[in-house]
């Protein structure tokens, strides 16, 4: 409860009372009208915020992407005001993303008014969380989004009728292009703008039409759990504590009935339901048209045959492309570097700065440091976030993951942690924070354990950049192979270990959509930016931190500490190991410093590595590099989302697991033993 | 067996479906404990024409392809399925079912679901389409 006033309090506004609006002179804080987004998962709330606030804004076709608040201003309609985009959830008690249910999220925002997003195309399933919204007793805005979907499938909406039976304004919206979003807006600005200027006492409430779904029977028990909830504000603390609705109640963010009908959601919304069959009847008519392509390949991908080939080779070919155009890429890139810019900085360089390890070490940093983001980060990153966008706008491989959920069972995960695995693929970072969508503390621990297992871009760039052009095509694949097959296994060993067992789930399934060349290039862009924008200091800097001590004779105490052990178990030179620890900083980095070394010390471009290198001790550093210890980002959010000691031991197991796993390598390929190089 | 026209409203709006809270509601057909065990759902069909009674199975043994009617939703994890809207009077289709053990992929409406067994298990349908398996 405590945290509860906190959090009123902590929104700088003074908890306003209802006779609040009597004594306003005038003092009375001008708060932002407040919109809050609210709808099922996967309705693209979303996108919907990222139109009207004309930013980008982090999207999926998965159910459970955003598991945050995201606040934004927007201005539609000769009005600003905030919109809040909650977590998707399938009522009002429901527990979207953490313990606490969502109307306390909901009304922790203390929204003047609520834009509902529908799917237009399936109204049904939608309307019963919108007669829950119109009973908190605040203005309700609905949008019926997704509707060329809608008309695509031959599903048509009597809007008008909707908007009679709801008592509310009902917009067709389009999120992907924008389409009304901006008239729904400025609607829902106009509703929420009305009652904050009634509850200051600036204008009289207009009267309403009573609205009910319920028999008498039912709407008497509303009426006599509404008289209880209003409790006076005099009651204080203690009666609060009893009556957590009460709280919003008195401050005016939702009317008494409002917090009666939260307390009695069991009760009512089964009638909500019977009442959204019912009104169905009366607003959405079906033509008989064809099954989009999209739905007939949606049935094929949740079918055993051909789904489980399909999902093989969905995976394989993107493997393969990022393999085949990021290596093309870099392959052209690094050229391109090697021919102009680096004999420029090789001349220009040494001529400017007078100390010669000085001159070394920015050699290191600006040379070296910026090819290796050339021949790694860029190419390989840019194309791995590429394809991960258009898959997960697609929705493909959750429906394929449903296939597997038996694999799943038997790691102790439910099928929704297919959400943040398919996210790890491209940051762990973020699919830590996506564990929220497990239920318990366990399968989240087992969830996030495997995440960060799972190779991000940044690692996947490493095992394809170190192993493809020099190796060979199969020895990155051997890699993924053998990465998996471990996280496997951890998995398997972690749910025997830890005590308990994981839920039975109903999910359901996002339908698949041609991702929108645009979204998937505008989200892999936002996400590649920020990476650029992160490396490249750590990078410039880790590889000049390196070249100071390799040109300033400090690297030999270094190498002969470090070296035996690396050696003697891992069969790696020095320098490996060490590139291997500078990982922990950003995971790429690990690669680029050992290309920022083959260019220093052999001159050589990408290809250069694999003069450092040989084929065995590529395969056992490439190995190392992912599994051990995730990157700085990843246990910082371990740590915020499980506590710090399930951060210390998924960092100090995965050390742990990666030394393993290095020696037994190095000593079936032979290579244990070989004395340090560098 | 003839589908008859669906009848959208079986219980009338109000009469307190709230949640089924008591056990699952017991089949009104006559077929003794061990049959019903061993039955497949074909022989349940044939049961249920000499009967003239129409079947009501569990969701966990609906074949696939076949459409039907929810009478009774078990309290275990009625609020969930609520929530997903499967409660009694919703229709819904068997889509596939997942190999070894997975969960049952069922089509409500326009939306598909994903249902693990045991939680279908609690479902009861009474079948109204016969799908082409």
């Amino acid at each position: 409860v405590i945290h509860r006033h906190q959090s009123l309090a902590s929104r700088g506004a003074p908890v306003p009372s209802r006779r609040d609006g009597a004594d306003a002179t005038g003092a009375a804080v001008a708060r932002p009208a407040v919109i809050a987004l609210v709808g099922r998962p996967n309705v693209g709330k979303s996108t919907f915020l990222a139109r009207a606030s004309r930013r980008f804004a982090e999207t999926a076709n998965a159910p459970g992407t955003t598991v945050t608040l995201e606040r934004r201003v927007v201005t539609a309609g000769g009005r600003s005001g905030l919109l809040v985009d909650l977590p998707g959830t399938r009522a009002l008690d429901d527990r979207p993303a953490d313990e606490a249910p969502f109307w306390e999220l909901l009304l922790a925002e203390r929204p003047d008014a609520i834009l509902v997003v529908i799917d237009a195309g399936d109204v049904g399933r939608h309307i019963p969380l919108v007669i829950a919204c119109r009973e908190l007793g605040l203005p309700i805005v609905v949008a019926a989004n997704l509707a060329d979907e809608a008309e695509r499938r031959g599903v048509e909406l009597d809007r008008g009728r909707l908007s009679q039976l709801l008592l509310a304004p009902v917009h067709r919206t389009v999120g992907r292009t924008g389409d009304g979003v901006d008239v729904a807006v400025a609607d829902a600005l106009r509703l929420a703008e009305r009652r904050v200027s009634v509850r200051d006492g600036r204008s009289w409430p207009r009267a309403t039409a009573p609205a009910s779904i319920y028999p008498p029977t039912v709407e008497a028990r509303i009426a006599a759990t509404a008289a209880t909830t209003a409790i006076p504000h005099s009651l204080g603390a203690a009666a609060l504590d009893e009556a957590p609705t009460a709280i919003h109640v008195a401050a005016g963010t939702i009317s008494p009935r409002g917090a009666a009908s939260l307390l009695l959601t069991r009760e009512l919304e089964p009638i909500r339901w019977l009442t959204a069959l019912d009104w169905v009847e009366q607003v959405q008519r079906r033509a008989d048209v064809h099954p989009t392509l999209a739905d007939r390949l949606a049935r094929l991908a949740t079918s055993p045959w051909p789904g489980l080939p399909l999902f093989l080779a969905v995976t394989l070919g993107s493997f393969g492309l990022v393999v085949l155009f990021g290596g093309w890429l870099a392959a052209a890139m690094a050229a391109a570097w090697s021919a102009t810019v680096s004999p420029w900085l090789g001349s220009m360089i040494p001529a400017i700065v007078p100390f010669p390890a000085l001159a070394g070490a920015l050699l290191w940093s600006l040379d070296g440091g910026l090819l290796g983001m050339i021949a790694v980060g860029v190419p390989y990153v840019l194309t791995f976030y590429l394809v991960i966008a258009a898959l997960e706008d697609s929705g493909y491989l959750m429906s394929a993951a449903v296939l597997m959920d038996r694999l799943f069972a038997g790691l102790g995960l439910s099928g929704r942690a297919a959400i943040p695995l398919l996210t790890a693929t491209g940051c762990n970072v973020p699919a830590v924070y996506g564990t929220r969508v497990l239920r318990t503390r366990r399968e989240r621990l087992i969830g996030a354990t495997l995440a960060t297992l799972t190779p991000c871009s940044a690692r996947s760039a490493v095992v394809i950049a170190a192993l493809a052009p020099t190796v060979g095509t199969g020895a990155a694949l051997a890699a993924f192979g053998l990465v998996a097959g471990l996280a496997l296994s951890v998995g398997f060993a972690t749910n025997a270990i830890v005590p308990g067992r994981q839920p039975a789930l109903v999910l359901e399934l996002a339908p698949l959509r041609l991702p929108l060349l645009r979204h998937v290039a505008a989200k892999a862009w936002w996400r590649f930016r920020s990476f650029v924008v992160m490396a490249t200091p750590i990078m410039l800097v880790g590889s000049f931190a390196l070249g100071l001590v390799y040109e300033s004779g400090f690297w030999a105490p270094i190498a002969t500490a470090v070296g035996p052990f690396s050696g003697w178990w891992l069969g790696l030179p020095a320098f490996a190991t060490v590139a291997i620890a500078f990982g922990f900083l950003r995971k790429e980095l690990a690669l680029q410093l050992l290309i920022a070394l083959a260019a220093m010390t052999y001159g050589a471009g990408i290809t250069g590595v694999g003069e450092v290198l040989s084929p065995p001790q590529l395969f056992v550093y490439a190995i190392v590099a992912t599994i051990s210890i995730p990157c700085v980002a990843t246990l910082a959010a371990l740590r915020a989302e499980l506590g710090g000691r399930a951060a210390l031991g998924i960092g100090l197991g995965t050390i742990g697991l990666a030394l393993l796993v290095g020696g037994v390598l190095a000593r079936l390929l032979g290579i244990a033993g070989m004395p340090a190089v560098g | 067996v003839k589908a008859p026209e669906p009848d959208r409203r079986p219980v009338p709006l109000g009469s307190r479906v709230a949640l089924p809270a008591g056990p699952m509601d017991t089949p009104t057909w006559a077929i003794p404990h061990w049959l019903r065990r061993v039955a497949t759902s074909s022989t349940l069909h044939m049961s249920i024409a000499a009967s003239g009674q129409r079947p009501t199975i569990t969701l966990d043994r609906v074949p696939a392809g076949c459409g039907g009617r929810v009478v009774a939703v078990g309290s275990a994890h009625a609020v969930d399925l609520l929530h997903e809207g499967i409660l009694p009077g919703t229709h819904l289709r068997l889509r596939t079912v997942a190999p070894v053990g997975g969960p049952v992929i069922v089509e409500l409406g326009r939306a598909t679901l994903a249902i693990a067994r045991p939680i279908a298990a609690t479902v009861r349908i009474m079948l109204e389409t016969e799908g082409s398996p």
